[in-house]
């Protein structure tokens, strides 16, 4: 305001001046007035006031007086008045609600001297016998107070005081009588002021005198004096009774008297308020109120509040609203004044300025970081700063003119969106036309292609009056680097906070330096149950831990610092010193449950290193403790395994060289006490150290090492051989190594024994003479060893893992599996365990006769077959050839002996005449051995044939018991011979055997024999026949030598002989026994006998016991649906063979034996097939086929015919019918390439050679034409020709036509048999076969020839031909 | 050189004995004992005091070699010529029997009239 100062002391001032003085004038004038008025009322007032008071107080002591009046008034009407009645009276009176400030109303007695005495005891008679009058002493005259009522009180004091002895009051008294008028005393101290707060009092007395006594002189109303009505007054209170509330205007003091002397002050209201002067009172007067004698000075004063009364602000609000007004009037004139002043100062200095200001903004505008954009009013850039500029990547040339809807301007907002135009800050100030501020934009800079953010402001400012003059100013400031520190300063306070948000794994708590929780995140408010706001800020930590372990910490710590460390310190001590302390403490979740956690304490201090407050940081170590208590565990017990473990074991410092726990197996191992292993240097033990240090290098790597072979060497027992395993471990908390040890030292050994044993087998497997092959259970081939390469031709590699039914001929070939699978699953085994002879097949094809052995094995738990092959084919050879030289030998031996045996003979039993004794002698020596060398030659023969199978047995059915006794006739004359009885102890004469007669006699011709030979001189040969369980036993018993135990064994083998000397006296072949075996064997029976050395020898044999058969009654239990068979055939024998045969293999057969019965059967029964024999004694077979086939039911039913031809060839080869077949003729084309095929699949050619021995050259042709791609045929018309060319060609097979013109064929057979033992034989069977037969039958077979197996494989074929593929 | 006139015959089987002890006497003129057995034979050999023993090889109990071998420990027989009887008359079998200390083995069967002629033969030799 120094512009108003200084106009206000210039002459422009002056007008102020005199503005302002005229109202103040003005102002004190009114106020003047205002004043003078008021004080005048005061004043009025104040004296109306006065009176009042004045009045009042008059008023009330006549009042009082008037009430003494009436007392004493009582007194002269009653003459004597009771205490009663003066308590009635004053009672009456209501002193307190009408008179307050009156203390009571008395009356006091005048008593002379003389009657004091009797006063005073008569009050006391009244009931106070304390009473007295006081002071005591003598007087002229005495008063005593009788009655004061109420008489209670203060009052109470009064009775019996003598008011006349005190000056004061006996001048009022004298006053009163004297003038016969009521009086009051000057100020006194009441005798009831015996409390506290005393106040100046006075009396008031009325005269009471003796009615009956004159009282006109002063002189004589003294003595009518009766006494003084008289009450006493406290001033104060009766000042106050008078006033009442009214002393709050008026102040007054009544001083008794003319003066104001203290002493005479009765009563001053303004005592209490003493202190509350503050300044002397506006008003006072002086009045004077004469009272009863004295003259009382009132002196009044106004009260402030009486003062207050007649101020009222206008006092001070007139001159002061007027001297306000003025001073404004003034005010305002003087700063019109000076503004107008100023006004024409700032015209010139803004003038100045401008220029100056000007010049400022352009510098400014110039350098200022900011950007400047001037715009004109329609938006065009009128100018812009260079910071601008920079920040737009643009100068002002590029922009000036532009607008800001220029596309030019890329701007987007801060969330990327487009920032149009017309929302630019310029723009909407332009068009709202006011300022915007704080606008963040993105712009495109294009000198620096990226955006720049700027904060802008837009401001229109009108620069001229018109509005072309408006301008608007865009200035904002580039806030990319400030954006992009944000950014990244907010980023990075993101990240801390979601960092402490998101940490819900770890419990942060901050606190204030006094441990108020600050911050309690997430991970704390998990940990710990309580959320963020029941902690932060209202608790510390404390309530999270446990009390004691605080407590228990905080005394360690003051132990450690030497002074008492308590509550939050006990937490941040540590930290504080060390920066931080990571401490295990327990928490206590809000349930109660306690938390072992690790604790992270960091004091957070600011730049100045004061402490701003604490961090803590604490982890769940539940998980860690229990893993740590675990590990201990674990620890202990794996401590505990490996004492416990049988293996050997100890673990090394890592580094590998220091034993630090070993178990009690170790030191064993090693031979060292216990207590002396650790420490030890396991290396030591190493038989190659460099074992030791590759196994510490591979475990270096990481390696764990299982089951290493070491060899140790141990002192004081030698090297061992362990199988050792490391394994690198935590032991204790350090890196450690265990080592296990398997004592294998014997292990070894054993394995060396078994290498060995092994290798030994090997070599025994290798290099055996019989192959050994080994099958899995499916029959893949798992071993195959050189024998059994070199068997079968196929090296191992070819045959591993093939089925062993490579190695098979048809049909077993295909059959294998099935017989495996068979034993498998039932355990009935063809082969296994049992060894026979079959069939094998070489690589090249070869079928070959091998001894097959097969033994079960069990490996890994599942069966392993093992078999044992040797390849007899050589065996076989030797064996026929063996038998046919055997024969061949005995047909030549034979002959010679007929000779000799028969010309012996004859001499012998001299036909030609007697002989000398001597001659005699020699002849029958000589013929007796001739005929022993013919038995020797049959037996021989016999016993060969019977190995071969070629003995024909005649099977029939027959009695026993006749043969038994044509057997002991016929060697009865032995027996006699040797002096040897023969007899028949027990017989069955129901027994019915089906054997062959005449080898039953052999049977027991040799039995017999042998028991004659062996029986001593006159003793007993006994044979017995007992019949029991289906079967017939005949026993020979004999009581020789018997037979010693060494022999026991050997008995029914060939040429065995107990006694070889024995035999020269005794003769025999010594093949008897095993003949005879053979022979029962073959008739069904078994062979036995019983015997001891020295009790004879009792040779037994069983046969079984013939039934006719039934239809059906004791053949095996059928299927009930099993297929039928009508067998037709007249000879019973080869019946009962066909029934044998078929029912064994499952089928129903019914026999019959005629044909008659043949077609009756099959009229009444359904047939799967028939068997027929052509040679029948009724019908023709021809005739019985062509009925059959005639009936529709039977046209299609299978005719198996079943020929009893060709006996004259059975002759000639003796039966020997192996490699024969036979084909009927006419020839079935297909059915004699069967044959072919079949036959020469076997000779295993590639091209066989085959000769036809066939006179009908056409039907050769017809032959050669069926098969001679295959074959390579050759023709022989005559037996001559066939003779000389199988003499000198080698055939494969020959194809025999028994009807040749010079011979039959049969006679070629010996020959082919001799030249060709290989070759196979077709033999054509003759004419005899009729065409139809053949054409109508499935097959013909030969009685003579027929196997079950022929004759089943026929029947099956047709039966079921969808089963089984093979043609017969 | 003395003459062969006393043959000790050692054979099991009764009717060879009855033959060779006939073709023996009848045609070589000789002496014959005949023994059923080796057994025997050493009983009665000393006894007998043969020239030559004919010894058969196939015998129940004491067969020919053993014979043999135990009439060799008798003083008066260690040098005696001793001829084997038997069947089996391969060379190697011949040999056989030489080795044991016979000085030659006659074949089975025999013909009895070259019988004597062959054991004078083998006596002399």
């Amino acid at each position: 305001m120094s512009s108003t100062r200084t106009t206000l002391f210039s002459r422009h001032g002056i007008l102020a001046w005199v503005v302002l003085a005229t109202g103040l004038l003005l102002v004190m004038l009114v106020w003047l007035s205002l004043r003078e008025e008021r004080a005048r009322s005061a004043e009025a007032q104040f004296e109306l006031h006065a009176r009042e008071v004045v009045a009042a107080i008059e008023k009330r002591l006549r009042d009082h007086e008037q009430i003494l009046l009436g007392g004493a008034g009582l007194f002269d009407a009653n003459g004597e008045v009771t205490r009663a009645q003066w308590q009635h009276f004053v009672e009456r009176l209501r002193l307190a609600d009408n008179y307050p400030g009156i203390q009571g109303v008395g009356f006091s007695q005048a008593i002379p001297p003389a009657r004091l005495a009797a006063h005073i005891d008569a009050i006391r008679a009244e009931g106070f016998p304390d009473f007295t009058v006081r002071p005591a002493g003598d007087r002229l005259l005495y008063t005593s107070i009788i009655y004061l009522e109420p008489f209670v009180g203060r009052n109470l004091a009064a009775f019996g005081y003598d008011m006349f002895s005190e000056p004061t009051r006996r001048m009022a008294m004298q006053s009163a009588v004297e003038r016969n008028a009521t009086s009051i005393t000057g100020k006194v101290k009441l005798v009831q002021e015996t409390h506290s707060n005393d106040q100046a009092g006075f009396l008031m007395y009325v005269p009471v005198f003796n009615r009956n006594l004159p009282q006109r002189t002063a002189e004589e109303r003294w003595r009518a004096l009766r006494g003084f009505v008289y009450s006493p007054y406290r001033a104060g209170d009766l000042m106050q009774g008078i006033l009442g509330e009214s002393d709050l205007l008026v102040d007054f003091t009544l001083h008794d008297g003319g003066s104001v002397a203290a002493d005479a002050l009765m009563h001053d209201t303004g005592d209490a308020r003493a202190n509350e002067r503050i300044k002397p009172p506006r008003h006072s007067t002086i009045r004077h109120i004469q009272a009863y004698g004295h003259d009382w000075k009132l002196t009044l004063r106004s009260r402030p509040a009486f003062e207050a009364r007649f101020s009222s602000p206008l006092d001070w609000l007139v001159p002061g609203m007027g001297a306000g007004i003025s001073l404004s009037l003034f005010a305002l004139t003087l700063s019109l004044l000076s503004r107008r002043q100023k006004a024409m100062a700032m015209a010139g200095d803004m003038m100045a300025k401008r220029a100056e200001f000007e010049e400022r903004f352009h510098q400014l505008f110039l350098h200022t970081g900011q950007g400047v954009v001037i715009h004109q009013s329609d938006g065009r850039i009128l100018d812009a700063n260079p910071a601008a500029e920079r920040i737009l990547g643009m100068s002002l040339a590029q922009m000036k003119g532009a607008s800001p809807m220029d596309p030019r301007w890329r701007t987007i907002h801060e969330d990327g969106s487009n920032f149009p135009a017309r929302d630019y800050p310029a723009m909407v100030a332009l068009r709202e036309g006011h300022a915007v501020t704080g606008v963040v934009m993105g712009v495109w800079n294009p000198a620096e292609s990226g955006w720049r953010w700027v904060s802008m402001d837009a401001y229109p400012r009108n620069e001229g009056i018109a509005d072309q003059e408006q301008r608007i100013y865009s200035v904002f400031s580039d806030l990319t680097e400030q954006r992009a520190a944000d950014l990244e300063a907010r980023q990075s306070r993101k990240f801390l906070s979601d960092v402490l948000a998101s940490a819900s794994e770890v419990s942060i708590i901050a606190t204030d330096p006094d441990g108020l929780i600050t911050v309690f995140n997430r991970g704390a408010e998990r940990l710990l149950g309580y959320s963020a706001n029941e902690m932060v800020g209202k608790l510390t930590p404390a309530v999270l831990h446990v009390p004691e372990e605080v407590v228990a910490r905080g005394h360690a710590l003051g132990n450690q610092f030497g002074r008492p460390i308590e509550g939050f310190r006990v937490f941040v001590e540590m930290a504080e010193r060390h920066g931080s302390e990571t401490r295990e403490w327990t928490y206590v979740h809000r349930d109660g449950h306690l938390i072992p956690v690790s604790l992270v304490v960091t004091p957070m201090r600011e730049a100045s290193g004061v402490i701003t407050g604490y961090l803590g940081i604490a982890e769940d170590i539940t998980q860690r403790k229990a893993s740590e208590r675990e590990l201990r565990e674990s620890e202990q017990r794996f401590r505990s395994m490996l004492e416990t473990c049988p293996t050997a074991a100890r673990i090394a410092r890592a580094g590998g060289h220091d034993v630090i726990f070993s178990n009690r197996r170790y030191s064993e191992l090693i031979n060292v006490e216990p207590g002396q292993v650790s420490g030890l240097d396991p290396s030591a033990f190493y038989a190659n150290p460099e074992d030791y240090a590759d196994i510490l290098l591979r475990l270096g790597k990481g390696e764990q090492i299982f089951d290493k072979l070491v060899e140790l060497t141990i002192p004081g027992v030698g090297n061992k051989w362990t199988l050792a395993s490391y394994l690198p471990i935590q032991y204790e908390g350090a890196a450690a190594v265990l080592g296990w040890f398997y004592d294998i030292s014997d292990l070894k050994k054993i394995e060396t024994a078994l290498a060995e044993q092994a290798q030994h087998t090997q070599a025994i497997l290798d290099n055996m003479v019989d192959g050994i092959i080994t099958i899995d259970q499916k029959g893949i081939i798992n071993s195959f060893n050189p024998a059994a390469e070199r068997i079968f031709g196929y090296t191992v590699e070819e045959v591993l893992g093939q089925n062993i039914k490579m190695l098979m001929p048809s049909p077993h070939r295909d059959a294998h599996d099935g017989y495996l699978n068979h034993y498998q699953k039932t355990g009935e085994a063809r082969i296994i365990g049992i060894g026979r002879e079959v069939e094998g097949q070489r690589k090249d094809g070869e079928l070959f006769p091998m001894e097959l052995a097969i033994a079960e094995v069990s490996r890994h738990g599942k069966p392993m077959y093992v078999g044992m092959v040797r390849d007899i084919t050589e065996r076989k050879r030797m064996e026929r050839m063996k038998s046919e030289f055997v024969s061949t030998v005995s047909h030549e031996l034979r002959t010679p002996l007929t000779s000799i045996s028969g010309a012996l003979g004859l001499i012998v039993a001299g036909a030609l005449g007697a002989l000398p004794e001597q001659v005699q002698q020699m002849i029958a020596i000589a013929h007796k051995n001739s005929q022993r060398l013919t038995h020797l030659i049959n037996d021989l023969l016999d016993m060969e044939k019977i190995a071969a199978g070629k003995l024909h047995f005649d099977l029939q059915p027959q009695m026993l018991m006749p043969l038994i006794e044509q057997a002991l006739k016929e060697n009865q004359a032995y027996g006699v011979a040797r002096r040897v009885a023969l007899s028949l102890t027990a017989d069955a004469p129901e027994a019915v055997v089906r054997v062959d007669a005449q080898r039953l006699m052999q049977v027991l011709g040799n039995l017999l024999s042998n028991a004659i030979k062996y029986s001593p001189e006159d003793e007993t040969v006994e044979v017995a026949v007992v019949v029991s369980a289906g079967k017939a036993r005949v026993t020979v018993a004999d009581h020789g030598p018997g037979i010693p135990a060494s022999f026991r064994s050997h008995i029914f083998q060939k040429f065995a002989q107990a006694d070889s000397s024995d035999t020269r006296q005794k003769g025999g072949t010594g093949l008897g026994l095993a003949i005879t075996r053979e022979l029962v064997e073959r008739m069904g029976g078994q062979i036995g006998f019983d015997s001891k050395e020295g009790q004879g020898s009792r040779f037994h044999f069983e046969l079984p016991l013939w039934n006719v058969p039934a239809s059906t009654s004791d053949t095996p239990l059928l299927a009930a649906n099993a297929p039928r068979i009508l067998v037709v055939e007249d000879d019973p024998d080869v019946a009962y063979l066909l029934h044998l045969m078929l029912t064994g293999s499952g089928y129903a057969v019914d026999t019959v034996s005629n044909g008659t019965a043949a077609l009756e059967a099959l009229q009444q029964s359904r047939y799967a097939a028939m068997t027929l024999d052509l040679m029948l004694p009724d019908i023709s077979g021809l005739d019985i086929i062509n009925q059959v086939r005639q009936q529709p039911e039977t046209a299609e039913l299978p005719i198996i015919v079943v020929s009893a031809k060709m006996e004259e060839g059975r002759l000639a080869i003796n039966g020997d019918f192996a490699g024969i077949d036979w084909l009927a003729k006419p020839i079935n084309e297909a059915r004699m390439l069967d044959m072919l095929e079949r036959q020469l699949s076997r000779v295993g050619a590639a091209r066989p050679r085959v000769l036809h021995v066939e006179d009908d050259a056409e039907l050769h042709q017809v032959v050669k034409a069926m098969v001679a791609d295959r074959f390579d045929f050759d023709l022989a018309t005559t037996l001559g020709e066939a003779l000389a060319r199988v003499a000198q060609e080698h055939f494969d097979m020959v194809i025999l036509d028994l009807g040749l013109p010079d011979g039959s064929g049969w006679d070629l057979l010996p020959e082919i048999r001799a030249r060709l033992p290989d070759a196979r034989v077709v033999v054509l069977s003759g004419t005899d076969m009729p065409p139809e037969v053949s054409r109508r039958v499935e097959a013909v077979l030969l009685k003579s020839q027929i196997s079950p197996r022929q004759l089943l494989d026929a029947l099956s074929s047709r039966i079921q031909p969808k089963i089984q593929g093979d043609r017969a | 050189m003395s003459t062969l006139q006393r043959i000790l015959y050692v054979e099991d089987e009764p009717d060879i004995q009855a033959v060779a002890k006939l073709a023996l006497e009848m045609v070589g003129g000789f002496t014959v004992k005949v023994c059923s057995s080796g057994e025997e034979a050493l009983r009665e050999a000393v006894a007998f005091a043969p020239d030559m023993i004919l010894l058969d090889v196939m015998m129940p109990g004491m067969d020919g070699p053993s014979t043999l071998m135990a009439l060799r420990e008798l003083p008066s027989l260690a040098e005696l010529p001793v001829a084997f009887m038997t069947a089996k008359v391969q060379p190697a079998e011949v040999a056989h029997y030489k080795s044991l200390g016979a000085r030659d083995v006659i074949a089975k069967p025999f013909d009895p009239m070259a019988l004597a002629s062959q054991v004078r033969a083998i006596w002399e030799a």
